[in-house]
């Protein structure tokens, strides 16, 4: 036995969870979706069981109406389980959904996100790598993949989108797609691949985009080229490895080691991406370094406001200087930037209620009692009502 | 003239006339997410080693900290209550089990796959066998059992996260450690 826990002691190491800030989010929103069901479903109960009780007592007898949905069912997403029949090659993930259509992941790396799903509505992001999608023909529903800015509109089609660094090509098989960057619509038909390019330009957030190069289908070659590092940013990204030690030690959560390491590799070991300004500020604030934070989260909500963990930096942001730089009136834009990052998104609640602490707290009692009205009139039954009354000072 | 040796007059403005402030918020549900929820499927992971599990446990430990939430600040203790949910969480799974596998409807779980990518062909097997032998060990005797030698807690911790006494701890570990002796095969 002692031999067995010997390797074991090694051997435990790797009982890693794969844990994404995409992950993270995604988990976030599931439990908030799953909560407010389950308030539901607790609602509807105590409501039924007077009435139920009520039938009795009156002697009525009511039979319950039965409705159901009108149209087709909304498509839904299978937990990322491969469809039947095809077994996962790592590189080729299938998502069916409900009406047939299908998503197929092209690379190992490919991340999809479906952002809405509705009778009308059905909405894909792809953030890295390629997909191909087959889409059943619908009149009543739109599809379309967002990528980079630049959202694929289909009918009913087989298309693919590549997202890169730089560019999100577009190469259609069957049908016709109608590619719109915010500004310029282009259609794409069968047998033509168009590649459209996308710059971001760090210092200021701003996005340019360019008009797409139009190939045919059948040329091999990325008309581009293989994907570059945005302008701004640094070329070459060689990982040393001291410079990635404190990766290791943030991504275990020893954020002790995480900070010293990364205090010697100094901050160009933290590359300009979301991931990793997200991992430095909590290898900062959590080690009992919050003021150090402070750079990585503002790099976030202004290099990166695109980006769906934008809201997040802002709402943590928020919270350091609040909580723990005592500087209310930062915090309070702080998360008034939160709300504008994602206006209907999961965080969106608690970052309107801790603005209304903030500025209570920085001595603006009238911005506290405005920020206070909107939570009530928005969420009149939120979780924070009763502590935003008492911040504005309304009882 | 006598000498004034009262030290000199001092202006003390008045206290402020103010309210104290209410409580500060509660901790919310997203930066608890954010800072405990990786840790927290660590932990959900090693006590059922099922990783298709892992996220379902997950999302059920943070539900349910969402109803204790409204009672706390922003404490140190509060990664130690998440963990002490999850094993509540996993022992109802873990219970449910055993009971599905004495009807014969549990799934047969090679745990092939509990181990990451980076694990050696001899660390998956080990895992795996280690994991099999678990599902014959009552769910209290492996979640002692698991805390203690693959979460590597101290027993203290164990005992604390298990809700009973460390004596407890100890007559679950022993007895967990016989049953995988026999079905290991190690002396």
């Amino acid at each position: 036995m002692h031999e067995l826990f010997e390797r074991l002691e090694r051997a435990r190491e790797h009982l890693e969870v794969d844990w994404s800030d995409r992950d993270e989010l995604r988990m976030l929103g599931a439990i908030e979706r799953r909560g407010r069901r389950r308030r539901r479903a607790r609602m509807a109960v105590a409501f039924a069981v007077p009435m139920v009780a009520a039938f009795f007592v009156l002697g009525i007898w009511a039979r319950p109406w039965l409705g159901g949905r009108s149209g087709p069912a909304a498509p839904s997403l299978a937990d990322a389980k491969p469809a039947a029949g095809h077994e996962a090659a790592p590189s080729r993930r299938i998502v069916r959904l409900e009406d047939g259509s299908t998503a197929t992941l092209l690379e190992e790396n490919s991340e999809l996100v479906l952002s809405h799903a509705s009778d009308s509505e059905v909405k894909f992001r792809l953030d890295r790598g390629s997909a191909a999608f087959d889409v059943v023909p619908s009149l009543t529903r739109t599809f379309s993949v967002e990528s980079a800015g630049i959202d694929v509109i289909v009918l009913g089609t087989a298309f693919t989108v590549e997202r890169r660094a730089d560019s999100v090509t577009v190469t259609v098989q069957r049908g016709r797609v109608r590619v719109s960057d915010g500004g310029n619509d282009t259609v794409v038909e069968a047998g033509e691949r168009r590649t459209f390019a996308v710059t971001d330009r760090a210092e200021t957030g701003a996005l340019h985009r360019g008009q797409g190069s139009e190939t045919s289908a059948s040329e091999e070659a990325d008309s581009v080229g293989p994907a570059t590092p945005a302008a701004g940013q640094d070329g070459a990204r060689l990982r040393s490895p001291s410079s990635s030690a404190w990766r290791a030690y943030a991504e275990k959560g020893e954020f002790a080691k995480a900070y010293g390491q990364l205090t010697n590799a100094g901050h160009a070991a933290v590359h300009d991406d979301v991931q990793d300004l997200l991992l430095a500020a909590d290898a900062a604030r959590l080690s009992g370094h919050p003021a150090d934070a402070i750079p990585y989260l503002r790099r976030v909500t202004i290099g990166h406001r695109r980006d769906p963990r934008a809201a997040l930096a802002a709402f943590t942001l928020g919270r350091v200087l609040l909580t723990q730089l005592g500087s209310p009136r930062e915090a309070a834009l702080a998360f008034a930037d939160a709300q504008r990052l994602a206006p209907e998104g999961s965080l969106v609640e608690d970052a309107l209620a801790r603005e209304v602490e903030a500025w209570y707290r920085a001595g603006s009692a009238e911005q506290a009692k405005q920020r206070s009205a909107l939570y009530l009139r928005r969420f009149p039954a939120g979780r924070w009502a009763e502590a935003v009354r008492q911040f504005a000072g309304a009882d | 003239m006598v000498a004034d040796h009262r030290p000199p007059l001092r202006l003390v403005p008045p206290p402020l006339a103010s309210t104290p402030p209410p409580t500060p918020l509660p901790v919310d549900l997203a930066q608890l997410f954010h800072e405990h929820g990786r840790y927290i499927a660590a932990v959900a992971l090693k006590v059922l080693g099922r990783r298709d599990e892992v996220e379902d446990v997950v999302q059920e430990v943070f539900l349910n900290a969402q109803r204790g939430m409204r009672s706390l600040t922003y404490l140190d203790g509060v990664r130690g209550w998440l963990a002490t949910i999850t094993v509540r969480v996993a022992r109802r799974r873990l219970r449910r089990r055993r009971i599905k596998l004495v009807f014969g409807v549990e799934r047969d779980e090679d745990y092939l796959n509990v181990a990451d990518r980076g694990a050696s062909p001899e660390q998956a097997a080990l895992l795996s066998n280690v994991y099999r032998a678990l599902e014959k060990v009552p769910a209290d005797d492996r979640i002692a059992w698991t805390l203690r030698y693959v979460e590597g807690s101290k027993l203290d911790e164990v005992a604390k996260l298990c809700g009973c006494s460390v004596a407890t701890v100890k007559r679950r570990i022993a007895a967990a450690q016989v049953a995988l002796e026999e079905a290991l095969g190690h002396a």
